[in-house]
Formats: C-alpha cells, structure tokens, sequence
C-alpha cells in the first residue's frame, strides 16, 4: 500500500512543497492566491494558509499550480 | 516535434499584481514577467493572447516579440540563409584562390621560363590552389623539362599567394687551357702583398711598380730558358695614392619633432604607397604599422610627428669632418676584398659663400692586380 501511495505522488504530484531560495520561493501545488502585493503574499494550502511577508515581491512565474515568487522574504507562516 | 508557442505582450498599468492575480483565476499561465517601471510584460503562449485581451479589459495589452524557438525562426529569412551561404563561398573560394605567383631567382631567363612552365600547369593569377600531390608532379613534370637549367623547385602556399623558389643548375665547363697570361699592374703604386696562384712572381713586397708593370708572369723560367707558359694568375695589393675633391653645402637643415601627432591610414599595391587621407600637418615624419592585407594591397596605419625644420650652417671643422665621412663613405662603397684605407689627409679647406671644398689624400691599399694575354710562337723545334 505505501508502495502504491509513493509510486502515485510520484506520478501525479499531489504533495505540495515550498522551497526557499536566495532571494527566490517556489510554491508546487498551491490551491489559490488569496494576497498578491509587493510586501506580502498570501496562499490557500490544501491543509493551511501560507503568508509570505517581505519586500520588493515580485512575481516570476505564474501557473495553475506552481508560482515562483522572486524577492527578500523575511517571515513565513502557516495558519491552520 | 512541437514547440509552445510564446510571446512577449506588455501593458501598462499601476496595479501590476492585480493583472497578476486576475491571469490566475483565468487560468491563464505566466511563464516570465519583467517589470519595467509601469509596464509590465508577460511571457505567455500565443493561443491566450487574444483570451487575455477579451477577459481583462481594464488594460491594453501590446504584442512585444516572439520567444523561443519561434523567435529563431522568425529571425532566419531566405535572404539571412542566402548571405550566410554565400559568405561561406566567399571565404572558401578566396581561402583557395592564388592572387600572385612570385618566382624568386636573381635570373630573368630562369623567372620566365619556370612562370611560364606554371602557367601552362595552370598555377596563374585567380586560379584555385592545388593540392600536394598534383604540386609535386607539377614541380616533378618543370624538373623534367628543363633538368639541365633547374636543380631544384619548390612551390610554397603563402596565404593567397604562391611562392616558387629556384635553384639554378650551375654547370661547369672546364675549357681545356689553351691560353697564356700575366699578372701585370692596373695601376702604379707600391707592392703591400702578392700571392701567386699560378705562375712565377717578378716584384717583392714595398717595391715600385708602373702601371702595366708584369708582377706574375706566365713564363715558367728555369736556367734563364722559358720552360713553359701557364696563364698566370693571383692577388698583388699595392699602396696606392689618390686625391679626391669634396664640395659641400654650406647650409643644411635638421627635422626635430615637436610632440605632435596625427594618424592617418596608407595603402601599398605594385604601382607604390598611398594615403587614403590628406595628411593634417604640414612637415611631418611618418612611422608605418601593417594592419591587414588584402589580396595585393596592404593597409597601413600611419603615424605622422610633426616636425620643425631648422637650417645651420657649418663651420669650417665641422664642414670638413662631414666631407671627409662623405668621401670615405664613397670610396670605401668601391672596396672589394681586402681593400682598405690606409692613410687619408685632408690637404687644404677653403670655406666659401654656399660652399665648403675640402681637398682629400687617400692612400689605400688595393689589388692592382690584372689579367693580360701574350703569345708564344712556337719555334721551329716546336713547329716540326
């Protein structure tokens, strides 16, 4: 079963992630953008919502389900 | 293989991330954005450029460019691949095309007639490089033909040029020596040294001798007979005197630099040197520097210092020591083996309005030696 549950994710790539770069954030598998500026964002999660706060946010890539978000990030939080 | 196809739209707009979020709940995906001031512009595929226009009406958006592989593809137009193709033939035919055979060789009969055996190979102005074998039976093929003027042939590429070099065969022709001669004295002086290569010497050293004088004789003398006759020949340097008259300009001028300068670009072809431009200043010495060839002529960027020329005078010291440099420079141009200056003396400096006249004594030492031809009769022992 946890061979299925892996191989399945693998393949269709439910899981979300978040990772964090110098001065870049990628977000996979958001479900929506509640706040977009240039000091904070604000993303719907599947189980929380992400609030990115920083400054000279700007928005590099843009997609169903991925945003890459350029900028210096300076607090993150997850709000359940 | 199918590519997406992007473009680059822009519109202006205050609230950039509003367009942003707005895109977003249209579905519509942003690949790339770059913010320019109040423009915006957005990388998205070209079937949701009209969809962008119709859902977001409170900004104008603007066709920028195409991306990508569409971008390549709009940029390559048939005249872009035919000047490409044709540079591409033009730099391989120039690459392979001769501008100028150079024959190199002292001789004029010999430059001609190995040009002409070219020409007829086929290796003339304009006419494409050969390879290494068809050249080694081009130079195999001249050898043969004129093996008994040509000792060897050898046909280098140099960039668009082919250079020949020749070497001459040299044959000797020992005539059989029917004839007989003296050493005798082009001119009078006193015997320095002489060295007989064949035949008996009549004068020693620090002797006097007149010109016409025997100093070798091609008679072989033994027991007061002649015994035989040789052509005599051999070395006789004798000290010799003359007297040379030297007038020179009072007056002469000295070029000095003063600091300025000007460039100018030259070319040289076979008919002499250029200047593609009037030259700036009005005395000037130029110092040249290549900068490319370019089939037979050759560029130059020219470097010309502005000079100021002032006249002098010399004095009598001065004026005489330069005369005197002046005719030793000369005569010393004549010298041949050996020769040297032995003494020199200036013998009276007169200075004149325009002129300097020096009055020089050279004694040098000099072959004198040369070549005269006699006959024997035979006697009528001989004779029988």
């Amino acid at each position: 079963m946890h061979l299925y549950k892996t191989m399945r994710n693998f393949l269709m790539d439910f899981d979300y992630y978040i990772d964090l770069y110098e001065e870049k954030i990628h977000v996979f598998n958001y479900i929506d953008i509640v706040k977009l500026t240039d000091e904070e964002i604000v993303l719907a999660m599947p189980a929380f919502t992400l609030t990115l706060k920083g400054t000279k946010f700007v928005v590099k890539r843009l997609e169903k389900r991925e945003i890459l978000i350029e900028g210096t990030l300076e607090d993150v939080r997850f709000q359940r | 293989m199918k590519f997406n196809h992007f473009i680059y739209i822009k519109c202006k707009v205050r609230n950039q991330n509003r367009i942003l979020v707005k895109l977003y709940k249209n579905k519509i995906n942003v690949y790339d954005v770059i913010k320019k001031g109040e423009e915006i512009y957005l990388k998205v595929l070209e079937s949701d450029y009209e969809r962008i226009k119709k859902t977001i009406v409170t900004a104008k958006f603007y066709y920028v460019s195409e991306s990508g592989f569409y971008r390549v593809k709009k940029m390559i137009t048939p005249l872009k691949i035919f000047a490409v193709l044709l540079f591409l033939f033009l730099t391989n035919f120039f690459s392979n095309v001769i501008v100028k055979v150079d024959v190199i060789h002292s001789n004029k009969e010999i430059r001609d007639l190995v040009s002409k055996s070219l020409e007829a190979e086929g290796i003339h102005v304009w006419s494409l490089k050969k390879d290494y074998n068809t050249l080694q039976s081009i130079k195999e093929r001249i050898l043969n033909t004129y093996k008994d003027r040509l000792e060897w042939v050898e046909i280098e590429s140099s960039g668009m040029r082919y250079v020949i070099r020749i070497e001459e065969r040299i044959i000797n022709h020992f005539e059989s020596e029917n004839k007989f001669c003296h050493i005798v004295a082009s001119k009078s002086g006193v015997i320095d040294s002489i060295v007989s290569t064949k035949g008996e010497i009549v004068v020693h050293e620090g002797q006097y001798v007149k010109e016409g004088d025997i100093l070798i004789s091609g008679e072989i003398v033994f027991n007061e007979e002649v015994k035989n006759n040789v052509c005599a020949s051999g070395t006789a340097y004798a000290e010799v005197w003359y007297e040379t008259h030297v007038s020179l300009p009072i007056e002469y001028i000295t070029k000095e630099r003063t600091g300025k300068k000007r460039f100018n670009i030259s070319f040289e072809s076979d008919s002499g040197k250029y200047k593609l431009l009037k030259s700036r200043l009005v005395t000037h010495e130029d110092e040249s520097k290549v900068l490319f060839r370019f089939f037979n002529f050759t560029f130059y960027l020219d470097t010309e210092y502005e000079t100021v020329e002032t006249k002098n005078k010399y004095d009598l010291e001065t004026g005489t020591n330069v005369a005197l440099e002046l005719a030793t420079e000369k005569i010393q141009t004549k010298f041949k083996d050996n020769e040297k200056i032995k003494v020199q003396k200036v013998l009276k400096n007169t200075i004149n309005d325009s002129t300097i006249d020096v009055d020089v004594f050279y004694s040098i030492i000099e072959n004198i030696a040369t070549v005269e031809e006699y006959t024997v009769i035979p006697t009528e022992e001989e004779g029988s």
